[in-house]
């Protein structure tokens, strides 16, 4: 469904992402994991098109759309989540989710903002100012917010940061639902056990490149993985 | 632009006033009061904008474009179509704004202050449209009315200005604050409008109009804020006797004067007006809040305010992979 092929990003000197391939499949979760500024933010970027690339191609069922302005980009069903969250601070949690519901234009703003918010959690606060809210919470909007746009492909980064343990394993199995329903999504998370427990397939990225990727099981128990991800254990 | 002779012959253009059945525009009473009702409804069609679809979306995007386009948000659309209804609105005051209208009255160091007051008063607020506008005439009285002050006028604009610093969001946001609790408690509500019935039917026999005015100001400013903190039981017995008593005699005092005849030039009376107006907002502002809200941490403090949690430590190891 999602094909990145080859993409390398410059920041200057800084190689941030060095020709990484990755691929997201309709029902699966894609995890995407790796040190601290390995460049899986970057890679984000670059696949919504806030960041032009350098080199490499990324396709959306087989259409190139490496060159496509970011609203397009999210009207062909492609929709993210902010590691550094960009909630619509002045609006109530209820209208952050109705703006990207009406944007989407499938079926009632109102009834599908109301069904997200049920199914992410947070019915309460939807009367709230999001400005207001804690981190957790905050994730669980862009959540919300990012499935308004109804897509085929959703990009979640670190969603789980912020969230207690209960939170957490609720989430992952919101995930494994709506991959059910024929979704395709990468997670870029730093929580091990819920990649390990959730995703179908994981890639690790280090320094821009990636280095291994596979089934969880088999990635996780990879030398290469340990020394750059894990640290000596 | 506006020095071309296809837009202003000879620098003059003469704007007919609106020919409206029953209404003469060219008397300044009635232009006022039209104006006014002119400035609400559109004030009225602003609110509704906000809270209709496009309104949400224009919102959306100055809180965060980067979001708002990767929910499929077309910024370039979403921005012609404010500037375009900015364009219609301003066009509209334009075609009200009749006379004799000259060039130089659109030279932009005439436009500076109209923004920068704006600004101050709130771009945020409909409201804050009305208070910078206000700001504005108030400081051309008070050139007019003392011309010693001329050259004091001409800087006050950048001066307010500086307020900006401190109150990014314009002074609406913070005049509403104080008024916010009593819009929630009804016994204030009904004890603040029923002050201001008696002040007006007191005057005439009682009061004289300056009275009544200083008075209202008082009531609304300081007095109003401070109700519910009176009035509930969340405040100390002893202080909230102290403030009610205290306010008590502000109002007196305000009421009890007869501002016109005590001062009798015009300069006098704007500057007391302004001291009364700060003094008595100061007062409201200090008011006594009975629902102290708890101060929000800001998660980029966290590390230098305070210190690192147990947890947080123990996330900070996991992230880095055991690197300390
Ligand atoms: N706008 C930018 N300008 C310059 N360098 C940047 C910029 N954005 C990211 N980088 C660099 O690119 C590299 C990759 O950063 P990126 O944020 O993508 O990492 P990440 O894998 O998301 O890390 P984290 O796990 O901390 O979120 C880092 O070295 C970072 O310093
Ligand atoms: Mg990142």
């Amino acid at each position: 469904m999602l094909e990145v092929d080859g993409v390398t990003v410059r920041f200057g000197g800084v190689v941030a992402v060095d020709g990484a391939s990755i691929e997201a499949r309709s029902g699966e979760i894609t995890g995407l994991i790796g040190p601290n500024g390995a460049g899986k933010t970057t890679l984000f970027n670059v696949i919504t098109g806030v960041q032009p690339a350098a080199g490499g191609t990324i396709r959306l069922d087989g259409t190139d759309i490496t060159k496509l302005a970011t609203h397009r980009r999210a009207k062909m069903g492609m929709s993210r989540t902010f590691q550094r969250l960009e909630l619509f601070w002045t609006l109530t949690v209820a209208d952050n989710v109705r703006v990207a519901a009406e944007l989407a234009r499938h079926g009632d703003p109102t009834a599908l903002t109301e069904e997200l918010l049920d199914r992410v959690g947070i019915s309460h606060l939807a009367a709230e100012p999001s400005g207001s809210l804690p981190t957790g919470s905050a994730r669980l909007v862009e959540v919300a917010r990012a499935l308004a746009s109804t897509p085929r492909v959703l990009l979640l980064d670190e969603p789980a940061s912020g969230l207690n343990e209960s939170e957490t394993v609720a989430l992952g199995a919101l995930l494994r639902q709506l991959v059910a329903d024929g979704l395709a999504v990468v997670l870029v998370e730093h929580d091990m056990s819920l990649v390990m427990d959730i995703c179908d397939h994981v890639s690790v990225l280090d320094l821009g490149r990636i280095i291994a990727s596979g089934p969880p099981a088999e990635v996780r128990t990879q030398p290469a993985v340990i020394e750059a991800y894990l640290g000596v254990a | 632009m506006f020095n071309q002779a296809n837009v202003f012959r000879n620098g003059v253009v003469e704007v007919p006033a609106l020919d409206l059945p029953g209404l003469d525009l060219t008397q300044p009473g009635q232009k006022l009061v039209f104006l006014a009702v002119a400035f609400s409804v559109l004030a009225l069609c602003v609110v509704a904008l906000r809270r209709s679809r496009l309104g949400r979306r224009m919102v959306a995007m100055k809180d965060s474009p980067l979001a708002g386009a990767t929910m499929g948000m077309n910024l370039t659309a979403t921005k012609l179509a404010a500037f375009s209804i900015s364009a219609a609105i301003a066009s509209l005051a334009g075609a009200l704004n009749a006379g004799k209208v000259t060039a130089d009255q659109f030279a932009w160091e005439n436009s500076l202050p109209l923004v920068l007051l704006t600004v101050v008063g709130g771009v945020a607020a409909v409201s804050g449209a009305l208070f910078g506008g206000a700001l504005l005439g108030l400081n051309t009285l008070l050139a007019a009315a003392i011309p010693t002050l001329s050259n004091l006028t001409k800087v006050l604009p950048g001066i307010v200005g500086i307020s900006l610093g401190r109150n990014p969001d314009g002074a609406v946001p913070q005049i509403e604050e104080p008024f916010a609790p009593v819009g929630r408690h009804l016994p204030s509500l009904v004890i603040a409008i029923a002050g201001a019935i008696v002040l007006r039917l007191l005057t005439g026999p009682v009061l004289s109009n300056w009275s009544f005015t200083v008075g209202l100001i008082v009531w609304v400013l300081a007095v109003v804020p401070n109700l519910p903190g009176i009035l509930s039981g969340e405040v100390p017995v002893a202080r909230r006797v102290t403030v009610a008593v205290g306010l008590a005699a502000a109002m007196l005092l305000a009421a009890g004067i007869d501002w016109g005849t005590v001062l009798n030039a015009t300069g006098w009376r704007l500057l007391v007006a302004i001291l009364i107006v700060a003094g008595a907002g100061l007062t409201g502002r200090s008011a006594l809040d009975a629902t102290p809200r708890a101060p929000r941490e800001s998660p980029d403090m966290i590390g230098i305010d305070r210190d690192f949690s147990p947890a947080e430590i123990a996330e900070v190891d996991r992230v880095l992979g055991g690197v300390r």
